[in-house]
């Protein structure tokens, strides 16, 4: 269990910056998951933690001391990838035995450790069988398993869920949130699926070209993106967005001028401080409400299709030209209701150019 | 009015000694959308590629609006077909490729025709700008796109897609989720899509067939199966979180759930012919459980063993006894791993399934008892 800092940290492939100055402190024990679309950076981040990767600059720490000349096996750190790499001629006990024999540990020991570990991840039942034939669940266990049951500094996971079906996912995504707060290891995960991110992460970094785009609890990224990527990249279904004309007057509906929109002062003034007159408002589906009211802020809406996913009522309206997604409680009456209400809390504006307008 | 656009009876088909699938019936109304739900391995491809016409069933018949077409082969059955990893032809242009359908000696049309509906097809997906380009210049997305654009030019009676988007990144997955499903309500046609993901599956059909080991399971409207899950292993496959299945023994006219403190009184109707001390399995709808931080009167205690912040909302993992339940809670409440925290089961809300077979035991012919 180690603090990480990532200082500056930049790995160039040619021309080319696959990981761009990136500085990141991971808190002892801390949930960490690099998420982004292929491409961002993740896997080389993560891999130049490992050692895997050359870094071209900066400097990685544990606890304070410098690894970034160290080679991997001098690192003490623990990867799992995406697909198992169980040695298939062991049984699952000679599989998780097999780092602490690599390293001298006496039999003993190593017996105290797997009667640890088995309980730990509840895998007894599975101690005495081979690999194959065994779910890829419990095999992604199993492997989990071999990778920190010799206490390493820091746990590495590329895209350890990806290659499993979704019921078993969903079932790893649980036993890996519950291992990794009971065993307090310091964890750094990558994957470019959202949800598993803001399911696992105490803290999640998101990534683009190399760069971070954003770093914050689920709650933080969802609420308060710091951008319009990390608006449209964070939750489902995706935020709407909404173009407006800012003119003297304030804020319209750049599609139809009649409509107005209200936003916080410290948005139109930051907007006008740029000298822009076009601005993109964001909400997030659930945040739109539907109302029979009529008020200046209340926007005439034409509903296009409505159905039932789940337990609740996504529907989608047009909205001078635009498509407005919103979900809805299943039991919403649709009829008579021609307004879309935006509560301005949970509006969030951006600059065309995607930065964030406002106070955050 | 509508009418039934795809009708299986009794469809069977066997692989050597493996019954693959064991007596498939299922109704789709023209226009409708049909989930086809099951775990991997299930039977949904051989259903789909039964209908398709692409393997040949043991026993059964397949009516296509109306006119057998069990023994027609797959050329004159007019339906499209989207497989996983979707077989784009490689040689060809994305246009090309979309216009190979109407370029087949069974459909060929005019190549004005031909123009008009690949370039409708395309906009509808937001692929007209590739048109020109080769498949191999194309992402794995825009190729998804092209193979459902490819199935979308003709007009067949019906439309079979099979975990189509699975491979798919999730933002990808979603944004074509409601494009499909708006795309397929606008031009009214009929639609089977087989999938192992409850949300997408949700998100897009009308109506959803659960499909296990080579049965069906339930077909109905999500309300229709929420409000009557024949089966626990339904209850295991819709949802999300999915029902919370809880081991528990009969004593006395009364239901005891390992690790829940206060017995359920369950109407003697309902585990009636149960011997004291026999098991049973109930299942409850996460939705249907109440959860607290604080000890409240009918209240039971329990351990939070994990939980799951999900910006919007988060989830906890509670466990007591052999016991797991998973719930959607408020984003309100704080909340850390290994916290005490209690449940409430509410006898009315709760189903009761055997244990060795799965079935609902229906002597509770409805469970609005007390309300």
């Amino acid at each position: 269990m180690a603090k990480v800092e990532l200082d500056r940290l930049t790995v160039q492939f040619g021309d080319v910056s696959a990981v761009d100055g990136i500085s990141l402190v991971l808190d002892q024990g801390e949930f960490i998951v690099l998420l982004g679309p292929s491409g961002c950076g993740k896997t080389t981040a993560l891999r130049s933690i490992a050692g895997l990767q050359h870094v071209t600059s900066g400097e990685i720490r544990f606890d304070g001391k410098a690894v970034t000349a160290l080679s991997p096996a001098k690192r003490n750190v623990a990867m799992v990838f995406q697909f198992v790499s169980l040695y298939p001629h062991l049984t699952v006990r000679q599989n998780v035995a097999f780092p602490l024999r690599a390293k001298g540990v006496s039999s003993h020991e190593i017996a105290k450790k797997i009667d640890w570990i088995a309980k730990v991840f509840t895998i007894d039942d599975i101690l005495d069988r081979y690999p194959v034939g065994l779910p890829p669940g419990s095999r992604q266990k199993a492997a989990l398993a071999r990778a920190v049951v010799r206490d390493p500094d820091v746990l590495l996971l590329d895209e350890p869920l990806s290659a499993v079906d979704e019921q078993y996912r969903e079932e790893m995504r649980w036993e890996l949130r519950h291992l990794q707060k009971k065993l307090g290891i310091t964890t750094v995960h990558v994957t470019h699926d959202q949800r598993e991110a803001m399911s696992l992460a105490d803290r999640v970094v998101l990534m683009k070209a190399g760069r971070i785009v954003q770093v914050g609890s689920p709650t933080a990224l969802f609420n308060d993106p710091a951008d319009r990527f990390a608006a449209f990249f964070i939750g489902s279904p995706g935020m709407n967005f909404i173009d407006l004309t800012l003119a003297a007057d304030g804020l319209h509906v750049a599609a139809d001028q009649t409509l107005r929109v209200s936003a916080p002062n410290s948005v139109l003034e930051s907007a006008r401080a740029g000298g822009l007159n076009q601005i993109v408002l964001g909400i997030r589906p659930h945040m739109v409400e539907l109302t029979s009211e009529e008020g200046p802020d209340l926007l005439p809406a034409t509903l296009l299709d409505a159905a039932p996913v789940g337990r609740d009522l996504q529907a989608q309206f047009t909205l001078a030209g635009q498509t407005i997604r919103a979900v809805l409680p299943l039991e919403a009456e649709l009829r008579d209701r021609r307004r879309l209400r935006l509560p301005p809390a949970h509006c969030v504006f951006f600059a065309p150019d995607g930065t964030r307008l406002g106070e955050r | 009015m509508s009418q039934i656009m795809l009708a299986v009876q009794g469809l069977n088909k066997r692989f050597g000694s493996k019954l693959a699938l064991d007596g498939i019936d299922v109704t789709v109304m023209e226009g409708e959308v049909l989930g086809l739900l099951g775990p991997t391995g299930a039977g949904k491809t051989t259903t789909l590629r039964c209908i398709s016409g692409l393997h040949k069933p043991d026993a059964g018949k397949i009516c296509l609006a109306g006119q057998d077409v069990t023994h027609e082969s797959p050329m004159v059955r007019d339906i499209a077909v989207v497989f996983e990893g979707f077989n784009l032809l490689p040689t060809l242009s994305v246009y090309d490729n979309i216009a190979f359908p109407l370029r087949s000696p069974h459909y060929r049309e005019d190549e004005s025709e031909v123009e008009l509906r690949v370039k409708r097809a395309a906009v509808d997906l937001r692929i007209d700008h590739l048109l020109s380009r080769r498949t191999d210049q194309i992402s794995g997305g825009e190729g998804q796109r092209v193979a459902v654009a490819r199935a979308l030019v003709r007009r067949p009676k019906l439309f079979l897609l099979d975990e189509p988007l699975s491979a798919l990144d999730l933002k990808l997955r979603e944004a074509l989720q409601s494009e499909l499903r708006d795309m397929y309500r606008r031009r009214g046609q009929t639609l089977v899509y087989a999938s192992h993901d409850f949300l997408s599956t949700a998100a897009i059909a009308s109506r959803i067939a659960v499909i296990d080991v080579g049965r069906l399971l339930q077909t109905g409207t999500l309300a229709e199966i929420y409000a009557d899950p024949v089966h626990r292993r339904v209850g295991e496959l819709i949802g999300s979180p999915s029902m919370a299945l809880l081991e528990a023994k009969v004593r006395d006219h009364t239901v005891t759930i390992d690790g829940y403190s206060i017995p359920l009184q369950l109407s003697a109707l309902r585990i009636a012919g149960l011997a004291n001390g026999a098991s049973v399995t109930i299942g409850f709808w996460p939705e249907d459980i109440g959860f607290s931080m604080q000890s409240a009167p009918e209240f039971a205690a329990a351990t939070l063993w994990a939980t799951d912040f999900r910006g919007k909302d988060q989830a906890v993992e509670v466990r007591f006894g052999m016991n797991r339940v998973r719930k959607v809670v408020s984003t309100d409440l704080r909340l850390a791993q290994g916290d005490p925290c209690f449940l409430h089961l509410d006898p009315a809300k709760a189903f009761v399934f055997a244990t060795s077979s799965g079935l609902r035991l229906r002597a509770d012919t409805d469970r609005c008892e007390g309300q």
